[in-house]
């Protein structure tokens, strides 16, 4: 069976597959390309047109001449068919001489958008543009930034149909080899139907049980170029516009790329307020409801008064109230993310403004109830990834649950157990809590307190050997 | 496995059976005990608001009667049909019913029981019902406050203080209040020996220096060689240190009128006998006292 009646069998006669066949002499060429993926005026300007004014060669100089005057960037001589079917795949040409050589020569469609914005990584003084769904594109936005011969890449192609290509981002000299390695291997080992996004490696690359998240993606290349220079590792997968920062520590959630484009005070003050609203997504449901069911005693007698009047038509307990209306916040919070933006604003009137003052008229829950959970709710948000969100939210019911049992012992209990999650917790074999757990007083310049640039000589000694910076 | 054997011990042998919602408390903001004929009386003051428009809280005081203080606490939640919450009393009146015995058993009521605290104000007045009704409790409250700061004239005397100074065997000083047309402090009342003493507002200022709990307070004394003239001082700060067989005394007196035209050492002398003349009635030790004078007089 020929190359071209196997491609046809195995794509069951594909529409969007396209044969050619060109006669120069006694060679034959047939040309296979998915019109889907491929650049029809590249085929037709750099391949067609030049195959067309070709005069009669014999069959091993014509393959010599495609390969080497061809204009195209890359043109590659394949020597089996699993080669030609993965290429042919990835957008390239395939020219096959008299069924005997090969040739894949690139045409790939830029199915891409542009560079656009960041979307939910947004800066106020830094750069603005984000990684997009191309791999080269994003590999090319961190090369612009580090312009260092010793930024090596490894390549994979993961996922038995997806073929995604993968690239594993780091600086030789910087980072610890080791880490690298460790990287590769788990990668190696991943079999999967498909990389359909970055995301999909979160689950082979994390070995922890914890809730918080050890990965974190990035589409910021200033914050991933960042990173690198730290001594980590980046992962680039293509089809996603995130990439992934390895390893990622607790600290990390509390950074943003805006903290190195401003004053090292004002950076300290922004970021004591995310820990102070972090601390705030995850205990102030818990707070009121152990002071208004355990702890009564803890509050000056008029707020006491003030709760207890608010409370007064609500038939459900405190613990109902709150866990009723974080259910109520969650429902909108996935609605506002899930529908149309034009359809936003209806929901954001519709949730904020009817089903909170309506359920107040109605009693169903007190207004301090809606200020508690709305206060808690906003503060999450200043967290931008995701998932460090969405660990808050199991970790906000469990305190809740707690604090309804026992109070503020309960509330004491979940921090210890928050507390023993996080430092029981390793992002890569390292100390998710470093640098507080273990402490390390020259990387708490770069904690919740930002000194000056000038004043942060040194590398993180565990993510890197080279341990001064500038070198 | 361990872990959550650990963590399971942990949460039951501490209780969680304190769960009580909001809406079933009865908070009681003052108490008021008297013993009439082996009978207490008590006065319960609860706060509460009556709707959800209600800016300010409405203050009702109940009255129940009983042999001891925890039955009559469970006959009063029973009349109320809530649970009695003490743990934001502010008030606790007493009358001069309440002495040794009585006394104690009040004392053992509120050390027995978990949910309240000590440190709110104890006085004493001739009348509880009337006093509940005539004045709010936080107003109570601010009266003993600002006169102690402002004038040294009273002792802000907590549950603690009594409990302390009751198994110390020293004297307890109770604010006392006199109801009429409207509240004022009257001076002290102090227990000693199952007995009541009243002590007048001028000499809680004394008693306040032997307890070295001075603030601050205004002293006039008339000039000796000229009638309706004065020698007015504000004394801005009194510390007192007690050793084994001395008292030291140390002043920051501010001199706000000296019509007498006395010099500072003239001040000196006049404010020391004076304070020497009455401390002496309250302790024998030997009285050293220094003081800073600033201000107007004559050099």
């Amino acid at each position: 069976m020929t190359y071209l009646e196997k491609i046809k069998k195995e794509s069951n006669n594909a529409d969007d597959y396209i044969y050619k066949e060109i006669k120069i002499g006694n060679n034959l060429i047939n040309t296979i390309n998915i019109e889907t993926i491929t650049s029809s005026e590249d085929i037709n300007n750099f391949i067609l047109k030049r195959i067309s004014i070709l005069e009669n060669l014999e069959s091993d100089n014509l393959k010599d001449f495609l390969l080497n005057f061809l204009p195209a960037t890359t043109t590659e001589e394949l020597t089996n068919y699993e080669k030609l079917k993965n290429k042919l795949l990835n957008g390239y040409t395939i020219l096959i001489i008299n069924n005997k050589y090969i040739l894949a020569i690139e045409t790939r469609r830029d199915l891409t958008r542009g560079v656009a914005e960041a979307d939910y990584e947004k800066s106020i003084m830094g750069p603005k543009d984000a990684f997009i769904e191309h791999y080269n594109t994003n590999l090319g936005l961190i090369r612009r930034r580090i312009k260092d011969i010793n930024l090596h890449i490894k390549t994979k192609e993961l996922g038995v149909h997806t073929k995604t290509k993968i690239g594993v981002l780091y600086i030789n000299g910087i980072c610890k080899m080791d880490l690298v390695n460790k990287i590769v291997k788990k990668l190696d080992k991943i079999n999967i139907d498909g990389i359909i996004d970055n995301n999909y490696l979160k689950t082979y690359l994390n070995e922890s049980k914890s809730l918080f998240p050890t990965l974190k993606g990035t589409e910021r290349p200033d914050l991933a170029s960042e990173a690198l220079l730290e001594g980590k590792v980046l992962i680039i997968a293509d089809n996603s516009p995130e990439v992934l920062i390895v390893p990622t520590f607790f600290i990390d959630f509390f950074h943003t790329s805006d903290d190195y484009y401003q004053k090292p005070l004002n950076v300290t003050f922004i970021r004591l307020i995310r820990l102070l609203a972090f601390i705030i997504a995850i205990f102030l449901p818990a707070l009121y409801v152990a002071l208004t069911t355990h702890n009564p005693d803890s509050m000056p007698i008029n707020l006491l008064l003030s709760f207890q009047s608010q409370r007064m038509s609500v038939p459900f307990p405190a613990f109902v109230e709150a866990i009723l209306m974080i259910i109520a916040f969650e429902i909108l919070r996935e609605s506002d993310i899930r529908i149309p933006s034009s359809m936003g604003t209806a929901i954001s009137i519709l949730g904020g403004l009817v089903l909170g003052d309506a359920a107040v008229v109605a009693g169903i829950v007190s207004p301090i109830m809606i200020i508690v959970v709305a206060i808690s709710a906003i503060s999450g948000l200043l967290i931008q990834s995701i998932e460090a969100i969405n660990s808050i939210r199991w970790y906000r019911f469990l305190v809740i649950i707690l604090a309804s049992i026992f109070g503020f012992y309960g509330i004491f209990l979940g921090v210890i157990l928050i507390l023993i999650n996080l430092s029981d917790t390793k992002s890569e074999d390292k100390d998710y809590l470093y640098p507080f757990a273990p402490i390390n007083l020259n990387e708490q310049k770069d904690g919740f307190v930002k000194v000056n640039t000038k004043g942060a000589k040194l590398r993180n000694p565990i993510l890197s050997n080279n341990k001064v910076r500038g070198n | 496995m361990k872990k959550i054997i650990i963590i399971f011990i942990l949460i039951f042998i501490t209780g969680c059976d304190s769960y009580i919602e909001l809406n079933d408390l009865a908070i009681i903001n003052a108490l008021g005990i008297e013993k009439v004929d082996n009978t207490y009386k008590i006065y319960a003051g609860t706060v509460q608001m009556l709707d959800e428009e209600s800016l300010m809280p409405e203050i009702e005081v109940y009255q129940v009667e009983g042999t001891s203080l925890n039955q009559i606490i469970d006959n009063l939640s029973l009349a109320l049909n809530k649970k009695i919450y003490l743990s934001h009393l502010d008030l606790l009146l007493l009358n001069d019913s309440i002495k040794d015995k009585e006394l104690e058993e009040i004392i053992n009521f509120f050390l027995n029981n978990n949910e309240t605290r000590e440190d709110f104000l104890v006085i004493n007045t001739n009348d509880i019902n009337k006093t509940l009704e005539k004045m709010k409790f936080q107003e109570i409250n601010e009266l003993v406050k600002n006169n102690k700061r402002e004038t040294s004239k009273t002792i802000y005397t907590t549950m603690y203080d009594v409990i302390k100074n009751y198994y110390d065997k020293k004297s307890i000083y109770i604010p006392a209040i006199n109801i009429k047309e409207t509240i004022t402090l009257n001076g002290l009342k102090e227990y000693k020996n199952n007995k009541y003493k009243d002590i007048k507002s001028d000499d809680v200022i004394y008693i306040n220096y032997y307890l070295n709990n001075i603030d601050t307070y205004k002293l006039s004394f008339s000039c000796s060689n000229q009638t309706n003239k004065y020698l007015y001082l504000n004394i801005l700060k009194g510390i007192t240190t007690t050793l084994n067989k001395e008292i030291l005394v140390a002043n920051e007196i501010k001199v706000i009128t000296n019509d007498c035209n006395y010099s500072k050492d003239e001040i000196n002398k006049i404010f020391n006998d004076n304070l020497k003349n009455k401390l002496n009635k309250l302790t024998k030790k030997k009285i050293t006292i220094n003081n800073t004078i600033r201000g107007t007089y004559e050099n």
